[in-house]
């Protein structure tokens, strides 16, 4: 190389790395209350058995600073000066909690991948996603527009969103998914009260019913269906104003005013209520259904 | 104008000397100085405080809008065999109207707030169907309940809204 152009190219000063690396760690208790805030891009949050915690991976510059720190039982961080111009999407972080941590996460656009938890997760984003495989103890989701995905026996759900689908796997224990034009899809469940709510998304639900429990679903415009143990004992509440009921169970008795078919199948026991002004309700017989309570199961034919 | 000096105790002592004792204030002095003052007395509020401000108050109306609701006890999942309470329906719309105009003021990215539109349409297109439904049918309680539903909705909705993390 001429000295020159040499010369040249060293007088231009070398670009900074775009990359920071990220190692941070700390020891916690086992049910330490983490918060983690304004993270961005993809978060894999672990739990795993050791009582500490870490956060390792790659953030672009503009993603902004780490912070990081606080007590054995209350730990917290997050990001400070993002550049909010534009979506970082290209960060790629894991944080490791204990197992039984009680995690709380908030973000405008982080999406979370999380497994392995067991403790208490919250989950709030507005345009992030959740994917969750497991068995928290309690589970809260609130996202905009992002879907919601998890597949376990969480003890207690709480999901919400607005345009994000809702796909559940091997539910347990309490169910409580709001939409407003979100579906709702949840296979292989078996719970004790489960709430689905949307206003024009659809409904689609397999699986058990306690005896006791009650399911309460309900959509303005979409249609329902409920495809339930051939052997399940319910009594029913169904309203389809405008739409319809159809059944491979037999239902004795025929709608009322209003649209509303109240009877039973089987030797009652669960409480199921499905509305809805415009759609249809579709009780489905599913032999298959939870043939295995410990696995999670899974929504074929049961999406649209 | 003379060219003596205002400094000049002479000139001044010979001027004061003939100035009266005391003034009576005209009577219509007030009402034009009052005016004049008005704009001034308003605390002037820079951007970042109105959208602290803005923010404090949509806690706040949400967090009423949430004590009021449990107070009152309104059974959210059981609405089908309700019977048609239109005084709380309306409740329940003013609630939500109030909720959307502190959403309004607040802090939220464009793109946010449109996602926020767009379902709030979808939402009061519920609403205004069901309403319809039950005005041809208003002794319906499952018309009732669905609407009150739809209202709900919109209220959970907002305060879902609220709570959104901003970036």
């Amino acid at each position: 190389m001429r000295p020159a152009v040499l010369l040249l190219a060293l007088s231009f000063p070398v670009p900074l790395v775009a990359q920071q690396r990220i190692d941070r760690r700390m020891a916690v208790s086992s049910t330490a209350a983490i918060r983690i805030n304004d993270l961005v891009g993809m978060v894999r949050l672990v739990g795993w058995d050791r009582d500490s915690l870490v956060v390792v991976g790659e953030l672009p510059a503009r993603a902004g600073q780490l912070y990081f720190g606080g007590s054995p039982d209350a730990a917290k961080l997050g990001l400070k000066g993002t550049d909010t111009s534009s979506v970082v999407s290209s960060a790629t972080l894991e944080v490791r909690v204990p197992r039984r941590a009680r995690v709380s996460v908030r973000g405008a656009t982080v999406s979370l991948d999380a497994g392995g938890l067991e403790g208490n997760l919250e989950f709030i984003t507005t345009a992030g996603r959740l994917h969750l495989e497991g068995a928290p103890y309690t589970v809260t989701a609130e996202t905009l527009d992002g879907n919601v995905e998890v597949a376990g026996p969480v003890a207690s759900l709480r999901v919400r969103t607005a345009g994000g689908t809702v796909v559940l796997r091997g539910v347990r224990g309490d169910l409580s998914v709001t939409t407003v034009s979100g579906a709702i899809l949840i296979g292989g469940a078996r719970v004790a009260r489960a709430r689905l709510e949307t206003v024009s998304g659809e409904i689609a639900w397999k699986g058990a019913i306690e005896r006791g429990g009650t399911l309460d679903a309900q959509t303005h415009s979409g249609d329902i269906e409920l495809r339930l143990p051939p052997a399940i004992g319910a009594d029913l509440e169904l309203s389809a104003p405008a739409g319809g009921i159809s059944s491979e169970f037999t239902l004795r008795g025929k709608p009322g005013a209003g649209g509303t078919l109240r009877t039973s199948i089987g030797d009652g026991g669960a409480a199921i209520t499905a509305r809805t002004f415009r759609g249809r309700i579709s009780l489905v017989k599913q032999p298959e259904v939870d043939p295995n309570p410990a696995a999670p199961g899974g929504i074929s034919g049961t999406s649209q | 104008m003379t060219s003596q000096r205002p400094d000049d105790e002479t000139f001044l002592r010979s001027h004061i000397s003939d100035l009266p004792r005391s003034i009576e204030p005209a009577s219509d002095l007030w009402p034009p100085i009052e005016a004049r003052l008005a704009p001034r007395a308003r605390p002037r509020m820079s951007p970042m405080f109105m959208q602290l401000a803005a923010a404090i108050a949509l806690v706040a109306i949400s967090s009423a809008v949430t004590w009021y609701f449990v107070r009152a006890s309104v059974p959210v999942v059981v609405v089908a065999m309700a019977p048609v309470d239109r005084a709380q329906l309306a409740r329940l719309a003013r609630a939500g109207d109030v909720m959307e105009e502190g959403l309004g003021s607040s802090s939220l990215a464009p793109e946010t707030r449109a996602v926020l539109e767009r379902n709030l349409v979808v939402i009061d297109s519920a609403i205004a169907e069901s309403q319809r439904a039950l005005d041809a049918d208003p002794g319906s309680p499952v018309l009732a309940g669905l609407l009150r539903a739809a209202h709900r909705q919109r209220v959970e909705f907002l305060q879902q809204a609220a709570r959104l993390p901003r970036s």
